[in-house]
């Protein structure tokens, strides 16, 4: 990387932080449940992106590849703290049938629950659940965008999306009934 | 009453980073990316461990604790921040100020001052090494210099007229050792930038005035001792060997720890450096032996200024060969990648010429392809750092 590029890339890359910043919060604090720790690895996603980008390799997609990033390193931090709660896969061999998919405007939350309730039970969702749901009902990335950022295909992110969406609605359903 | 859940699920974005932390890992990225050179070296990003490392390198490991509870990531990053950058203000108003309160003696105070405007020095190297040291900048960096090299001066003069000679002849030794060596580095750094660009006469002279008058200074000092009974000078020789065995030694483990040892030029401007240093020590110890102790002291006196010389000089050529290492830009990148190319095509066909002669009955010469190794390598480097899935 010659001098003009550096310049230009750290211009895009502190650019990048302003508007990534806050989303990959939410992206690494959802799926570890710890301020802290996703505190923690927001600074390193960034300090890594820097990295690879100063040692001249090429970032086609900066929010894709910082998603990538955070990705890792929270898979990375489970390994660490030996958390056995990384799924493995078992949709991407599946078809999307469109017409099963549930509507999260179908998805009853009733007011009274505080915002605190919800995101436990979004923090309870299986890992390749939740990341693809905070994606899209979050950060509201369409599946294209998610399939993108994630290094899948948009039928593997859309099978997800309904899991996910049928597994947060199940644990709803059964906190509610559970509190009534 | 009810919502929906994408109603719900959309007010969870309201979960964001807190302001403050939002700012400490912005002003570490500012750091980390301002120090470009460092970053490209092979150690690789500077992690936030080594923030610590470099506050408790440049300043006192108590200021260092100091500063990390009493203001936090913010103070920290700014420890590495240049002229122009947006946290240059914290680290000059903030930071130097908690260690100018904390000097309490005149001569802690001295050196505080001495460190300061070092590090304005540095920074001019970093920039010029950059080709950013613009003359707005220098004029900034020189008048920062000046102000705190002053400051010392008037205090090495009080700290005379107490009459703590030798306090004040390893001060203002520290001074013009320093400044030679950052006097070189400067030169150095700014014949890596094009000449337009490298105009560093200001900085150059008021480092080279400040080095004459901790020169005039120390002389003045020595003399003082130098007019004592010989018990006394002997006293002062002796104590003088302890700190130039001390000061080469400490140049010796920075050398050995920065400078690798098939690093030629660099190799050959230190270890001349030092060479000297143990030469004027061998020297001022056999005329001590000798009873000589006017040159005993002469001769330790120069071995300490030397091995100083050389300590600053080594530390200061990270930054200078770091950017030397980085293209000016697109020419000169393309220039070096077509260079590269040729070497590596005259090494294979020396390889083979070399193998031909040496194994005649081979019919087969196999050969490296450099370029594909290189992308292999890249490819590892990619996958390692991005795209590992589940």
């Amino acid at each position: 990387m010659y001098m003009d590029q550096y310049k230009q890339y750290k211009h895009d890359f502190l650019s990048a932080y302003d508007e990534y910043a806050d989303p990959i919060f939410r992206f690494c604090y959802y799926r570890v449940s710890d301020r802290d720790v996703a505190h923690d690895l927001v600074q390193e996603v960034f300090m890594r992106t820097w990295k690879y980008g100063i040692q001249g390799n090429e970032i086609k997609d900066i929010r894709a590849f910082l998603y990538q990033t955070a990705r890792n390193l929270i898979i990375d931090y489970y390994r660490k703290a030996k958390v056995d709660s990384l799924d493995q896969l078992s949709d991407d061999g599946m078809q999307f049938d469109d017409s099963a998919f549930i509507d999260p405007q179908d998805i009853v939350i009733d007011a009274t629950y505080t915002l605190e309730k919800v995101k436990r039970v979004i923090m309870d969702l299986k890992d390749i659940h939740k990341e693809v749901i905070i994606l899209r009902y979050i950060e509201g990335y369409g599946p294209k965008d998610i399939a993108h950022m994630l290094n899948q295909t948009e039928n593997v992110i859309s099978v997800r999306l309904h899991r996910g969406m049928q597994e947060l609605k199940e644990k709803l359903d059964h906190i509610q009934n559970h509190d009534k | 009453m009810t919502n929906n859940a994408k109603h719900t699920l959309h007010m969870l974005q309201d979960e964001a980073l807190s302001a403050d932390k939002k700012a400490a890992i912005r002003a570490s990225l500012e750091r980390v990316s301002s120090q470009y050179p460092l970053v490209a070296s092979k150690q690789g990003l500077l992690s936030n461990f080594s923030v610590i490392v470099f506050m408790r390198k440049h300043t006192t490991p108590m200021i260092a604790g100091l500063l990390i509870i009493a203001f936090g990531a913010t103070t920290t990053a700014a420890e590495g921040a240049l002229p122009g950058d947006f946290l240059y203000p914290i680290k000059v108003n903030v930071n130097e100020s908690i260690g100018d309160a904390l000097a309490v003696t005149s001569r802690s105070q001295a050196e505080w001052d001495v460190r300061v405007a070092e590090r304005r020095i540095e920074e001019a190297v970093t920039l010029a090494a950059q080709g950013a040291l613009t003359l707005e900048i220098q004029e900034e960096i020189k008048e920062q210099f000046e102000k705190h090299v002053k400051k010392a001066d008037a205090l090495f003069i009080r700290i005379a007229d107490d009459g703590d000679v030798d306090d004040v002849i390893r001060g203002r030794t520290d001074v013009e050792a320093k400044l030679k060596a950052h006097s070189e580095l400067l030169i150095e750094a700014s014949q890596i930038v094009d000449k337009t660009d490298s105009d560093i006469s200001e900085i150059l002279n008021s480092v080279g005035s400040q080095v004459t008058t901790a020169i005039e200074a120390r002389e003045k000092a020595e003399s003082k001792i130098l007019t004592q009974k010989k018990d006394v000078i002997k006293e002062s020789v002796e104590e003088k060997m302890r700190l130039a065995e001390k000061k080469i030694k400490s140049a010796q483990k920075i050398i050995d720890k920065k400078i690798d040892g098939d690093n030629g030029d660099d190799y050959v401007k230190v270890s001349e450096k030092f060479q000297s240093a143990q030469n004027y020590f061998e020297l001022g110890k056999e005329a001590f032996d000798n009873e000589d102790y006017d040159v005993a002291f002469s001769e330790l006196q120069k071995a300490i200024s030397t091995a100083q010389e050389a300590e600053t000089y080594t530390s200061g050529l990270e930054v200078i060969n770091l950017n030397k290492k980085l293209p000016r830009n697109k020419a000169e990148y393309d220039e070096r990648q077509d260079q590269t190319k040729t070497d590596k095509k005259d090494t294979s066909q020396n390889e083979v010429h070399e193998d031909e002669k040496s194994d005649s009955a081979s019919t087969t010469i196999p050969l490296i392809d450099s370029d594909s190794a290189i992308d292999d390598e890249h490819e590892e480097d990619n996958r390692e750092n991005s795209q590992s899935d589940e």
